[in-house]
């Protein structure tokens, strides 16, 4: 069965080669390379999910050595168990369909073939996360990843900003790795204490069973390997590359930049639970992040006019809620709802891709109208929106309510915020979707629904985000490391209502234009300019970046300049030179200095020796 | 087998020697037949190194002045056989670039031969007095290469980086002769003297100051700070192929020969210095980064980049344990290839633009030489340690290594990888990438296979074993456990 396992982690790449090798110039032929292998990887997933399925689900791992060292044993490997299986279906899966959509929305692009290649070597990537063994592994996809996302966000190199925004992605999650891999470093050498050096997954969760002391190093560890989360899953304060990745073409947005690997994070939070679960201190601190990104990405979502940016927040805001939910002491919450979140923000982000494609502008505001002239985009996108904005008995209602619950028993004031995020959410969705495809219509040239090859993507994902509460996810992922959560219908209504309400005030203000902001405009625009302003976290980084290091760079430079090359370097060969200069002096040629020079030398001396004898 | 290797590109420099300077095509062509051949032989030599016997193989041994023990005395061990690979790579792929030197190209040719010979003598030599000769020899084509052929400042650069590198070489031979002396053996064989300062070592002042001037010695060619300043502008005015080679493996004898003469002659002074080497290699890194992150010419970014990575090779050689210094000879191959490559692309862009100031380039060359392009981000994802290729285990070895003797310069080092990161992803954007403000209609891209197959080869070799790397660690291994036997006493036996 792992021979499976090794085939779908392996099937994109080697699209990635065989396009990148041979059929760049064959635009239709890379585009069908790159959709049947992943599509292929799906079908062994399903397959693999079934046949498991009847054997109860046993962990199974397999593992190449490609270091074997003394002292460091580095390990390659595919890990199946609930947790990989849910994530591999995902990934695979929701991938498959956004491919497919990509030939349609990618068509007549320049980079055609590249595209693809880039894709398929970005499900590689993300694949070897989910299957992997160790933290070895985890890092190398984890950079893996980085890279394709930088090439896919550059994917229009030639637009500046597109270059801008790729290499910011790049280098905010970096700062987040270098953590990461001091995480990395700092574990290694703790299992070396704990008797056996390992990186192993199952083999560290044994060796932490039963931790006697160390606790100030687990809290050091867990908030170093969750750097790595607040990179890759952009939380606060590495947020801020997210919205710009929107650069990247729409269908990238939607597999990379909402449904997989922003979500990367999450999993690995998951994935190595047994760890975070050792240190109360870190997990307070992760469920906190979290609470703040949720909140503060929602507050962002409601000003902006950019329908990719508004989603880009809605997925902080979100990826805040699954991160608070591993920090509150339920990883499979945070599972559930990264998996419906998947679905219903995939979706999104497609409908969003399609109504881009038809009227080529990204901004609400020229929008409207739409509902009529685009009607699968439409439903499907209304689908999406209820989803995320937790309306039941869709996707998103389900899983949401299980964090808030949490939230709800453990951490009062976390749910408040959480509860605030939600009605904020639904609101901001509401606009969206009003103002989008219910207000007057804005645009000049007549719109078309997109063709089917972009609509039947849409239809099966608003299928899952429909129905994704059913299928009992929850108690599927559940592991012995996570809170219980108990039903409570007072939080459930309660939520209910907020969104409820949060779409009504919605709809009256931007579908039926009723000015209920009107009289809170004025009080509460230096408010809005701080959002729009986005905190100014973006110009504090640009100070920074600026600023200090390039001063610290400057100076570096100065100092190699001056110091280094004038005044060694140069300094030494004109002391050189000079004491030359002044030696040649002694060189005068007449016979009578040399016999003076001579005879004072050996007076000198005679006397010297005299003195001292 | 492997005196061919330097006997190849002699008898051809005589050849060429012996040629009219206006047969520019048939001297061409004995360049490049030249160096293929000892590219195929460096091959050979790589894959039949056996890793599972270990020690030194392929050995020969001649006689040469018998009154003075100087013996001509060749041989592989696991280290030298990847460093030999590394030299037959970049030679052959230097010798392909060489094709766009159009002036005095017999000069030009005898010169890179001999540069190319003496580097593969020092990589084989098992004796002190051929090594040093070797060494001394690959620096002395080097000054008219730089000064004749090279460009911009060429005549300071040249000036600096052999008064620079001699000086360091100085230093070094007074060590040489001392331990010479100190043996009384009468011998430069370097596995005589190994073991007789084994049975019978020197006292430790004189172990410390010995290893002082081997390690600070060659120190200067492996540009440990502040002695590196020769090195970006002296790339920065060489021609392509010589910076590819200096670059790539001139740089790498530094450290080489650290392993070979201060760590197998000298153990205990070597121990002794080897924090501080520590504490440098930091600077090297974060300040020859730092400094990478404002130079607007390309060669100059690339030449601070690769002080900063002989940082990490030096890092890991100062670990003295089995993870660590393996780490450092991976990475002395992955960046010297690397390097090669990038010397290689920058190259190919100057002899169209003429120009290599990043602004006067203006960006978005990326959609006319979309090759190139492609080549040079590969490059600068290899140069940033990322995973597929083979820096990435080399850096990862090597922290995994100093993190268990020196955790704070570890940490630095770390926070290293996002400085590269930095001034590589700025120069890959506004080189390539954006919209082009200058328009150079004459740009054009590499095409056939003359000027394909260097950067093909050379990133090719890196992703190899970048996704293979025991192929290349197990002989690396080999060679470290070698050393590691023969003076247990200075390296760190526990993880």
């Amino acid at each position: 069965m792992l021979a499976l396992g090794w085939l779908i982690l392996f099937l994109p790449l080697m699209a990635c080669l065989v396009i990148a090798g041979t059929t760049l110039k064959h635009e239709k032929i890379s585009a069908w390379i790159a959709c049947g292998a992943l599509s292929l990887s799906f079908i062994f997933s399903i397959i693999l999910f079934a046949v498991l399925a009847a054997q109860g689900f046993p962990t199974l791992q397999s593992t190449v050595t490609i270091l074997p060292l003394e002292h460091l044993r580095l390990e390659f490997g595919v890990l199946i168990d609930r947790l990989s299986l849910i994530m591999l279906l995902v990934v695979t899966g929701i991938g498959s369909g956004i491919f497919f959509y990509s030939m349609g929305y990618m068509k007549e692009d320049k980079g055609y073939s590249r595209y693809f290649a880039s894709l398929s070597l970005f499900a590689f990537s993300m694949l070897g996360i989910v299957v992997s063994t160790n933290f070895f592994q985890t890092f190398i996809f984890w950079e893996l990843v980085g890279v394709s996302s930088y090439l896919l966000i550059g994917h229009w190199y030639q637009k500046d900003e597109a270059a801008d925004a790729g290499k910011k992605a790049f280098i905010t999650t970096r700062v987040g790795d270098v953590g990461f891999l001091i995480g990395i470093l700092f574990l290694s050498s703790l299992s070396a204490t704990l008797g056996k050096q390992t990186l192993d997954f199952q083999a560290l969760s044994e060796l932490l069973g039963h931790p006697a002391g160390h606790e100030f190093i687990l809290t050091a560890i867990c908030l170093l390997v969750f750097c790595g989360v607040l990179g890759k899953s952009a939380q606060f304060p590495l947020h801020v590359w997210l919205p710009d990745a929107m650069e990247g073409p729409t269908p990238v947005s939607a597999l990379i930049h909402a449904a997989t690997m922003v979500a990367a994070g999450v999993y690995l939070l998951a994935r190595v639970y047994f760890l975070f679960i050792l240190s109360p201190t870190a997990l307070s601190v992760i469920a906190g992040i979290g609470a703040f990104t949720a909140l503060i990405a929602a507050t962002m979502a409601l000003v902006q006019p950019d329908i990719k940016k508004i989603l880009a927040y809605s997925t902080l805001s979100q990826l805040g809620y699954m991160v608070m939910a591993a920090g509150l002491g339920s990883s499979s919450a945070a599972m559930y709802h990264l998996v419906t979140h998947a679905f219903f923000k995939a979706l999104l982000f497609l409908g969003a891709g399609s109504v881009i494609h038809a009227l080529h502008t990204q901004n609400i505001l020229e929008m409207g109208g739409l509902f009529r002239k685009m009607p699968v985009t439409a439903w499907t996108f209304l689908i999406g929106f209820l989803a995320l904005a937790g309306v039941y008995p869709l996707s998103g209602f389900w899983s949401k309510d299980e964090i808030l619950t949490l939230a709800f028993t453990v951490n009062r004031p976390l749910f408040w915020i959480g509860a605030g995020t939600a009605f904020l959410t639904a609101f901001y969705m509401g606009r969206l979707f009003f103002t989008v495809f219910l207000s007057e219509p804005k645009w000049k040239k007549e719109p078309h629904e997109s063709p089917r090859v972009m609509t039947t993507p849409l239809l099966l994902l608003a299928f899952f985000a429909a129905t994704g509460g059913f299928f009992g996810l929850g108690t599927f992922l559940h592991s012995h490391y996570d809170q219980a959560i108990a039903w409570n219908f007072s939080v459930v209504a309660g939520s209910l209502t907020l969104s409820l309400v949060a779409i009504l005030l919605s709809y009256l203000i931007y579908a039926l234009d009723i000015p209920l902001l009107k009289p809170f405009e004025k009080p509460f625009s230096p408010v809005a300019g701080l959002l729009i302003k986005k905190y100014y976290m973006d110009d504090l980084y640009d100070v920074l970046v600026k600023y200090v290091q390039q001063n610290f760079a400057g100076l570096c430079d100065l100092f190699e300049r001056v110091v280094v090359v004038k005044g060694m370097v140069n300094g030494t060969a004109q002391l050189t030179g000079w004491a030359g200069d002044r030696l040649r002096c002694l060189q005068t040629g007449k016979v009578q200095f040399y016999a003076f020079a001579f005879s004072a030398g050996v007076t000198l001396i005679t006397l010297f020796w005299i003195v001292l004898r | 087998m492997i005196a061919l290797l330097v006997l190849i590109p002699l008898a051809s420099a005589l050849a060429v020697l012996l040629m009219p300077q206006e047969r520019q095509e048939e001297i061409r062509k004995i360049t490049f037949f030249s160096c293929l051949a000892t590219f195929f032989i460096s091959v050979f030599v790589f894959l039949s190194y056996s890793a599972a016997s270990g020690g030194v193989q392929f050995e020969i041994s001649r006689p040469w002045v018998e009154s003075l023990g100087i013996r001509y005395h060749a041989g592989v061990d696991g280290i030298s056989a990847v460093m030999i690979l590394l030299h037959g790579l970049v030679s052959f792929s230097g010798a392909m670039v060489s094709r766009s030197i159009k002036e005095r190209v017999k000069e030009y040719s005898i010169f890179f031969l001999i540069l190319v010979a003496s580097i593969f003598g020092v990589f084989t030599s098992l004796d002190m007095f051929f090594l040093y000769f070797f060494y001394e020899m690959a620096v002395i084509p080097m000054y008219p290469l730089i000064g004749v052929w090279g460009s911009k400042n060429k005549e300071y650069a040249t000036m600096k980086l052999t008064l620079f590198i001699t000086g360091g070489a100085v230093l070094s031979l007074v060590g040489i002769l001392t331990l010479y002396q100190a043996a009384g053996l009468q011998s430069f064989d370097l596995i005589a003297l190994q073991e007789h300062f084994a049975a019978s070592p020197l006292p430790a002042a004189t172990q410390q100051w010995l290893a002082a001037l081997l390690i600070f010695g060659f120190g200067v060619i492996a540009s440990l700070w502040p002695t590196h300043s020769w090195s970006p502008i002296g790339y920065a005015a060489a021609p392509s192929a010589v910076s590819m080679l200096h670059a790539g493996v001139l740089k790498k004898l530094g450290p080489y020969l650290m392993i070979r003469l201060a760590l197998t002659l000298v153990p205990e002074g070597t121990k002794f210095w080897m924090p501080i080497v520590a504490g440098l290699s930091v600077v090297n890194i974060l300040y020859a980064g730092y400094c990478a992150m404002v130079q607007k010419d390309l060669k100059f970014i690339i030449g601070f980049s690769s002080v900063s990575h002989m940082g990490y090779v030096l890092l890991g050689l100062a670990c003295l344990n089995q993870t660590g210094v393996s780490g450092a000879v991976l990475l002395m191959f992955s960046h010297g290839v690397m390097a090669a490559s990038a010397f290689a692309l920058i190259g190919f862009i100057y002899d169209q633009t003429h120009t290599r100031m990043v602004d006067e380039l203006g960006g978005g060359l990326g959609n006319r030489i979309p090759f190139v392009a492609v080549c040079f981000v590969m490059t600068a994802m290899a140069s940033s340690g990322l995973p597929g290729f083979s820096n990435f285990i080399a850096e990862i070895m090597i922290f995994f290594g100093a993190w268990q003797k020196y955790p704070w310069p570890t940490l630095a080092a770390v926070f290293g990888i996002l400085v590269t990161a930095v001034y590589l992803l700025r120069l890959v954007k506004n080189v390539f990438y954006g919209k082009e403000k200058v328009s150079w209609p004459a740009l054009k891209d590499a095409q056939g296979l003359a000027q394909k197959t260097p950067f093909v080869l050379l990133l090719a070799a890196l992703l190899v074993f970048g996704f293979f790397p025991n192929l290349l660690v197990r002989n690396i291994d080999a060679g470290v456990k070698h050393l590691i036997a023969k003076n247990p006493s200075i390296f760190e036996v526990t993880p």
